[in-house]
């Protein structure tokens, strides 16, 4: 469950995953205020999963280790109560069925959007360049989350929280183990 | 035989007898002992397969601002940190300005000093420089460049900083605009730049334009209103030049409180760390240092050593090697170069003017060099590096103008190159190292209408040479020492340089001759070295190509490094111009 409400600022959660082939999967947690400034994040150790999860799970790992496993314990980890929580990852979605937390996947307005199976609708919502989309499990309505993020999106590009997610974990990363790359290293600094 | 089973598997993989509560002895009992059978089936094997959720651990923080909401939480003090609640002074707006373009994305990265997790992250995790700008309603004259946004990003976070880019790639804007983020975001509220004079209403201009906000204060006037000034501005820009600051070095040094930024410009005056524009300067109490220069290596490596004196004390050490020097100041330093940034600014063309003396000045050469060689080497143990930088400057003299007679082969050759540069349109900006030769010159140039800019014009009337250089289209030509004019001026609309004598030193070159090719350069820059052959400039020139390799060697990890460690002359080389031997007399290091 998301914890009580314990402020009034109005911040979004953006969640996604850096998939290196050697470590697993990386989780990234950002929590945005609606001017775009950093108020929380969380990152995870790298989750590899083993093969017999990989031959047991088969199609199913990939919501299962980014949104039960990486997903569900980031945000979990959470101290401030977002209105939602945004991912550019669509396994992620599968979150919704733990979560309260409105979740959606952000996608171009370029990319064609899935074919509806079954009666249940899955929610969608555009906003600039952008698509947000959810599946039927979540049930946010579009009207009222487009409202809730209109300041959000005046001030950020809703694709750039990813890039800073990923460097952050890079950041991470490379300080638990500094013999890695340095991968961030200021590229024009003498 | 009676294996021990699970209770479930018990009943769905035995035969069921129809006596459900007979036991293995019972069911003995009831059988004859010659039947007796055990009618148990074997169990197979079973394999566990681990299933547990991968292990995972999560690391991160709430911060400041996210912590605002939850506990009330003091900033940590020290280094810069992001803004939490940014809350802009004044208007932000700049007349005709615009707002940054969002496509490009400019991001803040912590230095290397910055060690704790959250504190890389909490810079890592801001949004791009481009929408900090955006979204803080803050305009500018016209869209920076990448590279120039790449240095607001690299100066913002750090207390100790040298921007060294290549002159003419807008080192004043990019700390200009840098500091305002800063104090947008309160971070700095008291700023000091010092310059050089002759480029103190640059900075007002420049402050203007990019930062109009900030209230500029020029620490100028009598010796009471200056120490007044020290004294009580406690908000905005205080702007001093070198020399002002020498006379109040003890009003600077004493003042209320450190200042939250102080910027150098042209920091190479502090290259000397004896010098007493060094001790001033690095005694002023500051919380921030930013040193800008074009050529943050003049003469030597130890010139850094100077600078870094003021940037960050300690970090280098004197007599340091150059491949130390380069570990040690990387994550201080950034600098850019024009043809890696700004592959769109016009080409700059050099052309080698190789003159011949004319016979006039041929005849008091050789005079010169053959008396001044005999005086030297009779001279013996008494001879010093005066002594032989006398002769090399009276033969420079004799290679610009005959003393007798006035005739001049450079003097010529410039009268015929002007002719085109004038019926052209295009202005040019002619550099000497001596007055006397730019006054001597001005009479034969006199038909172009030439102005001069050196250290017998008055500062006050130097802005107004270059104003009329700038707006007259009769004015072609700028006679400019090297002293007063190589430095900080914007001189971008000048198509032509003329090198009428070469300095000691290439930076210096490299100096007036960006400035006329920088940002701002309609077209090409045609550079015209004058070098007389068979002369002492001849001689020197061949020396310094060899060792303007230098420079590079601290800040391109890839050049190789002069053992010397010099780039001007040393004195074994300035003795050398004439095979005479370095006696070994207590003297300067190095001429340039």
């Amino acid at each position: 469950m998301p914890p009580e409400p314990a402020n009034s600022l109005p911040a979004f959660g953006f969640l996604t995953v850096l998939e290196d082939p050697l470590h697993g999967f990386f989780g990234g947690y950002l929590v945005l205020s609606d001017l775009g400034r950093p108020l929380e994040f969380h990152c995870s150790t790298p989750v590899l999963p083993n093969e017999a999860q990989k031959i047991l799970y088969g199609a199913t790992l990939r919501p299962y280790v980014l949104g039960e496993i990486i997903g569900q314990t980031l945000v979990a980890k959470g101290k401030l109560s977002v209105q939602a929580v945004v991912t550019d990852i669509e396994e992620m979605l599968s979150l919704a069925l733990f979560r309260d937390e409105k979740m959606a996947c952000l996608a171009s307005n370029e990319t064609a959007p899935a074919q509806q199976t079954g009666e249940l609708s899955s929610p969608e919502l555009r906003l600039g360049n952008y698509r947000l989309f959810g599946t039927s499990t979540c049930t946010w309505q579009p009207e009222q989350l487009g409202a809730a993020m209109a300041t959000l999106c005046a001030h950020v590009d809703l694709a750039e929280p990813f890039q800073r997610i990923r460097e952050a974990i890079r950041e991470a990363q490379r300080i638990a183990e500094p013999q890695a790359d340095d991968l961030h290293e200021h590229s024009s600094a003498a | 035989m009676n294996t021990p089973q699970p209770p479930s598997l018990k009943q769905s993989s035995r035969y069921e007898p129809s006596v459900l509560s007979s036991t293995n002895e019972e069911l003995q009992l009831m059988l004859p002992a010659e039947l007796s059978f055990d009618w148990q089936l074997e169990m197979p094997a079973a394999v566990t397969v681990p299933l547990d959720s991968p292990a995972i651990k999560i690391v991160g923080c709430v911060f400041p601002e996210g912590a605002a909401g939850l506990d009330p939480i003091l900033p940590p003090t020290g280094l810069a940190k992001p803004a939490t609640l940014p809350k802009p002074l004044v208007s932000s707006k700049v007349p005709g300005g615009i707002t940054i373009d969002l496509k490009t994305c400019t991001r803040v990265r912590p230095p290397q000093d910055i060690v704790k997790l959250e504190d890389r992250l909490l810079y890592l995790l801001q949004p791009p420089l481009e929408r900090v700008f955006a979204n803080q309603s803050m305009e500018f004259p016209f869209q920076p460049f990448p590279y120039q946004l790449d240095g607001i990003a690299f100066l913002y976070p750090r207390n100790e900083a040298v921007i060294a880019d290549e002159m003419g790639l807008g080192k004043t804007m990019q700390a200009i605009v840098a500091m305002r983020l800063l104090a947008h975001q309160g971070h700095v509220r008291r700023m000091l730049i010092v310059c050089p004079k002759p480029l103190v209403t640059n900075w007002q201009r420049e402050i203007a334009m990019w930062a109009p906000e900030l209230p500029v204060t020029t620490v100028e006037g009598k010796q009471s209103r200056r120490q007044w000034l020290w004294e009580n501005v406690q908000s905005g820009v205080l702007l001093s030049n070198y020399e002002s600051l020498i006379r109040d070095r003890e009003s600077a040094a004493s003042a209320p409180a450190p200042f939250d930024l102080m910027i150098i410009d042209e920091s190479q005056r502090i290259k000397n760390r004896l010098s007493t524009t060094n001790q001033a300067i690095c005694s002023i109490p500051r919380r921030r240092s930013w040193a800008l220069t074009g050529t943050p290596i003049e003469n030597s490596v130890e010139d850094l050593v100077g600078i870094f004196q003021f940037v960050s004390p300690g970090c280098l050490q004197p007599q340091m090697k150059v491949s130390a020097i380069r570990r040690s100041v990387k994550d201080y330093v950034v600098r850019r170069t024009k043809d890696k940034v700004l592959t769109e600014l016009p080409p700059k063309l050099f052309r080698d003017a190789d003159l011949i003396l004319l016979p006039e000045q041929q005849q008091a050469y050789q005079l010169a060099e053959e008396q001044g060689i005999v005086r030297l080497s009779e001279m013996k143990k008494d001879l010093t590096i005066q002594h032989v930088f006398e002769l090399v400057l009276r033969l420079k003299q004799i290679c610009n103008f005959d003393p007798a007679t006035g005739a001049s082969a450079k003097a010529d050759r410039m009268e015929a190159d002007l002719e085109e540069c004038a019926a052209s349109g295009r202005k040019a900006i002619v550099f000497s190292q001596w007055v006397a030769s730019i006054e001597k010159l001005r009479g034969r140039l006199e038909r172009f209408n030439p102005l001069e800019y050196h250290g017998k014009i008055p500062s006050k009337h130097r802005d107004g040479v270059l104003e009329e250089f700038r707006n007259d289209p009769d004015r072609h030509v700028l006679l400019m020492s090297y002293g007063a004019g190589s430095v900080g001026l914007n001189l971008q609309f000048a198509g032509y340089v003329f090198l009428f004598d070469r300095w000691w030193n290439p930076a210096v070159e490299d100096q007036a001759i960006n400035r006329a090719h920088r940002i701002g350069a309609s077209g090409p820059v045609t550079v015209t070295r004058f070098l007389c052959s068979g002369t002492i400039e001849e001689r020197i020139n061949s020396v310094l190509e060899e060792k303007r390799e230098l420079f590079n060697s601290v800040f391109d990890p890839e050049a190789p490094t002069s053992p010397s460690g010099k780039i001007g002359l040393s004195r074994e080389e300035i003795f050398g111009l004439f095979q005479l031997k370095f006696p070994g007399q207590e003297v300067s290091n190095e001429a340039a």
